[in-house]
């Protein structure tokens, strides 16, 4: 975030800054995804989701569940291990995009 | 201390009106500043400033089913409760604690197999002091109830 100023964040969709103007907007307002993302539409950047505290309590819930020892990290309740799932779906979906060649060898 | 948004433990809510907190002015902004402060944690005080911090813990599925069962017939009322009734019961059961917040201590106390409701006197004593903040932290504590994985989804 350090790396950009303002004007920028506000087009890349960044919650912590103010809605872009109307003559910003001109320009193209679009949280930014990797090349190649067929996904749906980013509503915010997703620099800001990845770094939210629940995201990243998801992420460490999801490393302690693929050493299968979850309840070492916490008592999982149902929204934790939706998180997990969630989470895991998301880590598929990004090594099948870094390494199409890897995914389908696996198949 | 601010505790972070958390599935699985205490979070810190700070309301919308503390002066401590540094929000802007123009409505839009301010309740754009107090989302991502929701989401984030990261809560804009002013410098040598201590905001009154509530905490929190998400309900769990049996809080969620004994407060809907006490909303439609109260064991204590003998009937239905009344909006207020049921914001305020819901608080008593998320609330954990407030920090500094004069002597007021939070206590909870059982109620039923499970379920622990903090003193009516704390929820008079916020009530008191900020009459819509019960009605604030209401709305977040029935949001988080509904859409908990608001982040991943």
């Amino acid at each position: 975030m350090k790396a950009t100023n303002s004007t920028q964040r506000q087009t890349m969709v960044c919650p912590y800054e103010a809605p872009p103007s109307d003559a910003l907007r001109a320009f193209g307002v679009k949280a930014p995804a990797p090349p190649g993302y067929t996904g749906p539409d980013l509503t915010v950047c997703p620099g800001y989701t990845t770094s939210l505290p629940e995201t990243i309590e998801v992420a460490r819930a999801w490393g302690w569940a693929e050493r299968g020892d979850l309840r070492a990290y916490c008592e999982p309740n149902d929204a934790v291990i939706d998180g997990v799932d969630i989470f895991a779906a998301a880590v598929a979906e990004l090594q099948d995009f870094k390494c199409p060649t890897c995914t389908q060898e696996r198949k | 201390m601010i505790k972070p948004p958390s599935l699985i433990h205490e979070f810190s809510l700070v309301y919308s009106e503390d002066p401590a907190l540094d929000l802007p002015s123009d409505p839009a902004e301010r309740e754009r500043a107090l989302k991502v402060a929701r989401e984030t944690g990261k809560w804009p005080i002013r410098e040598g400033q201590q905001p009154t911090m509530f905490h929190f813990r998400d309900l769990t599925r049996e809080e969620i089913g004994w407060w809907r069962g006490e909303c439609g017939h109260s064991t204590a009322l003998g009937r239905p409760l009344s909006d207020v009734e049921f914001n305020d019961l819901l608080v008593r059961i998320a609330l954990r604690g407030i920090d500094n917040f004069g002597s007021l201590k939070v206590e909870r106390k059982q109620v039923s197999k499970g379920i622990h409701l903090v003193n009516r006197d704390v929820i008079e004593a916020i009530y008191e002091a900020a009459p819509r903040a019960l009605g604030e932290f209401f709305d977040v504590i029935f949001v988080r109830m509904g859409e908990r994985l608001r982040p991943l989804s």
